[in-house]
């Protein structure tokens, strides 16, 4: 059988990522694919959730941070001194492991990023936050309380919020820290299939600790360990049959 | 005791019972054919009756594997080693029931058998037997060469069933076998050749618990 391999959308090499004297990434190649969904598994401190806010250059928020090594987005260097840091960010887009609505209106969460990149236009946002919350499986829930502050949601309701925020900026990839780790069951099982359905039509990368997660939404994971990647490849097999016995000892519950 | 530890302590009280399992089913094996050879009626009804034992023990078996999957959702080796065992275990229940078939022939067959065959039929017993043993410390050590030979051994099965099938041709030729103990002589041989065949079996799933192929293929 053959298999027509998908488009890389990242494509890392040799990234090396220094916390002041602190190594936290050692030479991470990985590609990420077009329209697949990305798991990074790994104890705490492993560097996966680094490695998640390199893709969006978040770790240009923190001073001592260095970084050598290329993390190419469409073939280009995201860390050469031209790019568009803002554009790079509405393209690749973040989802975390709070839930962190705005303080305002459910329809102003939404409306929030197109109005600041200057739509005016009441008709082009009004579409724009059906779009976004039917996109997001939140429409239905909340279509008759659009003006309500978007706090009044439950936590489930508000991670789904803050993907259809995210989704309103149109962009390619969307990067999730654990979005599922503050949620019940049922509101994980929601998240879940929308990262299954979304996938349709966006790239994603996501870090979870819930390994049954991973297996279950995942085409492709890899295994951090102490700041390096010790084993990538398609979930059917890391959670199968693993190649590297760290990976095993990790996903069997051996240690971590 | 911590959850990843109980969970190994559920996976080697699994390997236990297959072993126990297999132990059974040899053993009615062994007393299947000393029911046939001496036409022993009586042993061979407490043959028959004893397969539900093993029956018993594939069901229970089959219950941990399930409540291991329910429980823990194991993955890699744990799942490779889990799924295996139930797989396996239903070669295990026919080698059971093999044995009771082969007393069952017993109580169809009236008078002697023809001793010249027997020494085939008690060799190919023999050599199944070590398979199946084989196939269980390939199992409880997860070790994928000992598998292998017992794949290999099951040629030498194979030849002495043509063996037999010959020589009884030959005697039914001369009119030294009558021909309704050959049939149950030739019934019995198959069973003993299929049994080889479930230790086979058996030894593709170690393969598989080790690798993750089953005669050849890749099952994830």
């Amino acid at each position: 059988m053959t298999t027509i391999e998908n488009k890389k959308t990242f494509e890392i090499k040799n990234l090396d990522l220094f916390y002041g004297e602190t190594q936290a990434l050692k030479q991470i190649e990985i590609p990420i694919y077009e329209k697949e969904v990305t798991a990074l598994i790994g104890p705490s401190g492993c560097g996966k959730s680094t490695f998640l806010r390199t893709l969006n250059r978040m770790n240009d928020l923190v001073e001592s941070c260095k970084i050598t090594g290329d993390v190419k987005y469409h073939n280009e260097n995201i860390y050469a001194p031209q790019m568009d840091i803002i554009g790079l960010r509405t393209q690749v887009g973040m989802v975390f492991q709070k839930p962190n609505p705005f303080p305002m209106s459910i329809y102003e969460n939404i409306a929030y990023g197109p109005k600041c990149q200057g739509m005016k236009n009441k008709q082009e946002l009004n579409q724009i936050v059906e779009e976004s919350l039917k996109k997001a499986a939140l429409w239905d829930e909340v279509k008759n309380r659009l003006k309500e502050s978007a706090l009044s949601l439950s936590g489930g309701q508000q991670q789904r919020l803050c993907i259809a925020r995210t989704i309103a900026m149109k962009p390619e990839v969307i990067l999730m820290d654990e979005p599922t780790s503050a949620l019940d069951p049922v509101a994980t099982a929601k998240i879940e299939d929308l990262i299954v359905d979304l996938k349709k039509d966006y790239t994603i990368v996501i870090v979870t600790h819930n390994m049954q997660q991973a297996a279950r939404i995942s085409d492709k994971t890899a295994f951090f360990l102490m700041g390096e990647i010790i084993e990538f490849g398609d979930t059917n097999f890391i959670f199968s049959t693993p190649k590297h016995k760290q990976t095993e000892n990790y996903i069997t519950g051996r240690f971590g | 005791m911590t959850l990843r530890q109980h969970l190994e302590e559920m996976i080697e009280d699994l390997k236990k019972d297959v072993a126990h399992m297999a132990d059974l089913a040899l053993s009615n094996l062994k007393e299947g054919l000393d029911a046939f050879k001496n036409s022993d009626h009586d042993l061979a009804k407490q043959v028959i009756k004893k397969d539900d034992e093993v029956d018993q023990y594939e069901e229970e078996i089959a219950k941990q594997a399930l409540k291991i999957i329910w429980r823990e959702q194991p993955v890699a080796s744990d799942l490779r080693l889990v799924t295996g065992i139930l797989k396996l275990i239903t070669d295990l229940e026919r080698i059971g029931d093999h044995a009771s078939d082969i007393a069952e022939m017993t109580l169809h067959l009236e008078g002697g058998i023809n001793k010249r065959v027997l020494p085939i039929t008690s060799h190919m017993a023999q050599i199944v037997e070590e398979m199946v043993l084989l196939s269980i410390k390939a199992l409880v050590q997860v070790d994928e060469k000992t598998a292998k030979a017992v794949i290999e051994k099951d040629d030498e099965v194979d030849e002495l069933f043509q063996q037999l099938i010959l020589k009884m041709t030959t005697e039914l030729k001369n009119d030294k076998i009558d021909a309704n103990e050959l049939i149950y002589v030739l019934m019995v041989a198959k069973y003993f050749e299929r049994v080889g065949d479930h230790a086979v079996n058996i030894a593709q799933w170690v393969i598989f618990i080790v690798k993750g192929t089953h005669k050849n293929t890749l099952l994830f």
